[in-house]
């Protein structure tokens, strides 16, 4: 297997702290046009494994967008720009990993352009004194 | 073929209706699949979401398109429910009243159609949010600012027809409308005050015109499809100032609304300030299972420790000054020497340069700017947040203020609901905003915040309080209690509803209002 398929398959993924989702690496599948990667990545690095999953957004090169406070404000001025440029290029996948709250934002943006649909999402509850956290992948419309 | 039909219209007449529509938007732009059409169901309904489920939804790009899906709805007798982006969330999102009804969504109708800097306004279409607005100002470098309501995703011309608030000196954005452009059920296409001169150069800078003015007939009705408004922008100020005042005690509730209520008629505060509640203010800092993971209320001694550890009042008083550093430290004395008063008040503030900008999203919408933040409430609870509100109108005085709060915190306590609130200053009334925040996967929390929210509803009512805006399961109910003479003002709603929509396809049952056709749908859920 070499580092581009063992990507993929989520296997690197699986040994990441907090589980395993393979379905990121179907989505990233989906997202792919040619040899070109077209999925883009959100994380909350603040989360308990939020910084295991750039790392893996990094390994396999895709743009990472940080929440920050204001994950409404991450769309606004940074993804809905990037998708806008994007419009003449297919849809990307977006696949991420944020608070309940901000993939609640960022779905319901993403779904209301009419380009995604929901491929998979799964909440965590975590620790007392950590914040409940969602993986999530939105894939696109007509992929 | 989708599986809900509008209501009494066949699947035959409803594929006649369909392929009609799609004639004038195209297919892309009407929207039949479940998938499709789950974006139009309130994730936050108190109670089953099919109850408010749409058909269909049909995403017009011009006011001639919504014309020509006007004349197929009234050909066919079909509702349909217009929503400018859909982002009404704890009083509905984009579901429609009357199930069956066809959405009509006008995000694409987003365009900025003029922007006078000299002036101080702007004329914009349904489609465009709060985030495209403050956008376009920046980049074209205009010297104005917006006033956002706290969550920034909404529509402009939306908000304003629900009477949304902000924070700034523009915060009541009905009052700083200036202008319309609607399209009747019939087609007929009107403009509103000066708008109505062809060659006018004052429609978004007079707002009565000429005659009767019809502006409010808009707001919160089914009377027309508005397509263009003008909104008043605030000029850029040379600098302001945030200021907080934390308080200790929760009785210091009366003594905040008495002190506010002067600053805010005589004009040293000219922002809508917000009296937070403790557990608000919390609630964007921390998820509560640190502090408390029982069933029911937060018990106040977790309370008292969860404010304490975090640094937050039991309320906490935010406001803004904006103009020149003299003007804002006179006025700020005087604010400063008027809370003095209140034992063991923690005053404190922050002075920016006019194009500054500060962290955080509450003092970011003081500044003008839009922020999402207010939904990281939606952790509060944990699993899959949602919330539900509760919007009396309050009278500014210290005895009504704590009456309401302290009839909310009790009954929502008894249902299990931590209080979770606060108000908004005008000069002479508070919105007092309750959020029942609840777990929308736990069918007991879901049930129970719909049964509070309908207490809280008749206690109010009870004590000669009435809402400002309710959630689409409610409207029924919050137009009644709107009784006076036997319901004189909804009689004539529905006079001036069945005059001008005979058919009844606008929008049936918004607010209470309920053409001819349908009345018989209305119910106080």
């Amino acid at each position: 297997m070499d580092r581009r398929t063992f990507m993929l398959t989520g296997a690197w993924l699986s040994t990441m702290a907090g589980g395993a989702w393979p379905w990121f690496a179907q989505a990233v599948a989906r997202g792919n046009l040619g040899n070109d990667m077209h999925t883009l990545a959100i994380v909350d690095s603040t989360l308990v494994c939020g910084a295991s999953f750039a790392r893996y957004a990094a390994h396999l090169q895709l743009p990472v967008f940080e929440t920050g406070d204001d994950a409404g404000a991450l769309w606004f001025t940074a993804l809905a720009p990037w998708l806008g440029d994007a419009a003449s290029r297919a849809t990307p996948s977006l696949i991420g990993f944020t608070r309940a709250s901000d993939y609640f934002v960022l779905r319901h943006l993403a779904i209301r352009t009419g380009r995604f649909v929901e491929h998979s999402h799964e909440p965590r509850v975590g620790q007392p004194a950590q914040a409940a956290y969602v993986a999530f992948a939105l894939t696109p419309r007509h992929a | 073929m989708p599986q809900t039909l509008p209501p009494n219209v066949s699947a035959a007449q409803f594929e006649h209706a369909l392929a009609g529509w799609r004639a004038v938007v195209g297919d892309a732009q009407v929207v039949t699949s479940d998938a499709g059409l789950a974006a139009y169901l309130d994730p936050f309904a108190p109670g089953e979401r099919a109850a408010f489920a749409a058909s269909a939804a049909l995403l017009p790009a011009s006011v001639d398109e919504i014309r020509a899906l006007l004349r197929i709805a009234n050909r066919y007798r079909i509702p349909l429910w217009t929503v400018s982006t859909g982002r009404n969330f704890a009083y509905g999102g984009a579901a429609p009243r009357l199930a069956g009804s066809v959405v009509l969504d006008l995000q694409r109708m987003n365009r900025i159609l003029d922007v006078n800097e000299t002036l101080a306004y702007a004329l914009v279409e349904p489609g465009v949010s709060y985030f495209d607005l403050y956008a376009h100002l920046r980049e074209k470098g205009y010297r104005l600012w917006i006033d956002p309501p706290a969550a920034g995703w909404g529509s402009v011309v939306g908000n304003t027809l629900e009477r949304g608030f902000g924070y700034t000196d523009y915060g009541d954005h009905a009052a700083a409308q200036c202008g319309m452009e609607v399209v009747l059920a019939n087609g007929d296409v009107l403009r509103t005050g000066m708008g109505g001169i062809e060659i006018g150069t004052a429609w978004q800078l007079y707002q009565p015109g000429y005659g009767p003015s019809f502006d409010a007939m808009f707001m919160q009705s089914n009377y027309g499809i508005v397509t263009k408004l003008g909104v008043w922008l605030m000029p850029a100020p040379p600098a302001y100032l945030l200021g907080e005042i934390q308080f200790r005690h929760e009785a210091d509730l009366e003594a905040i609304v008495e002190i506010l209520r002067p600053l805010r008629l005589d004009g040293t505060i000219r922002n809508h300030a917000v009296i937070e509640g403790g557990l608000r203010r919390a609630a964007g800092l921390s998820a509560r299972r640190p502090w408390y993971d029982g069933a029911g209320a937060m018990p106040e001694s977790a309370l008292t420790a969860m404010l304490d550890t975090l640094g937050v009042g039991r309320w906490n008083l935010h406001f803004a000054l904006y103009g020149t550093p003299e003007l804002i430290d006179a006025r700020y004395a005087s604010i400063e020497r008027a809370f003095a008063r209140v034992p063991e008040a923690r005053l404190s503030a922050a002075r920016y340069a006019g194009d500054a900008q500060p962290a955080g999203g509450g003092d970011r919408n003081m500044a003008g700017i839009p922020a999402m933040t207010a939904f990281r409430m939606l952790d509060w609870r944990g699993g899959a947040g949602a919330h539900v509100d509760f919007a009396p109108i309050c009278p500014a005085t210290g005895r009504d203020a704590l009456r309401q709060y302290t009839m909310v915190k009790t009954r929502a306590a008894e249902y299990g609901f931590d209080y979770y609130g606060g108000f908004t200053a005008g000069a002479r009334h508070l919105h007092h905003i309750f959020a029942a925040i609840f777990d929308r996967d736990d069918a007991s929390q879901v049930e129970r915040a719909g049964e509070l929210l309908r207490s809280l509803m008749s206690d109010a009512r009870a004590a000669g309080y009435g809402e400002y805006r309710a959630h689409l399961a409610y409207m029924d109910f919050a137009a009644a209690q709107y009784g006076f003479n036997d319901g004189a003002l909804l009689r004539l709603a529905e006079t001036i509803k069945d005059t001008l929509d005979p058919n009844g396809i606008l929008a049936p049952g918004k607010q209470g209002i309920w053409p001819a056709g349908w009345r018989d749908r209305r119910g106080y859920t």
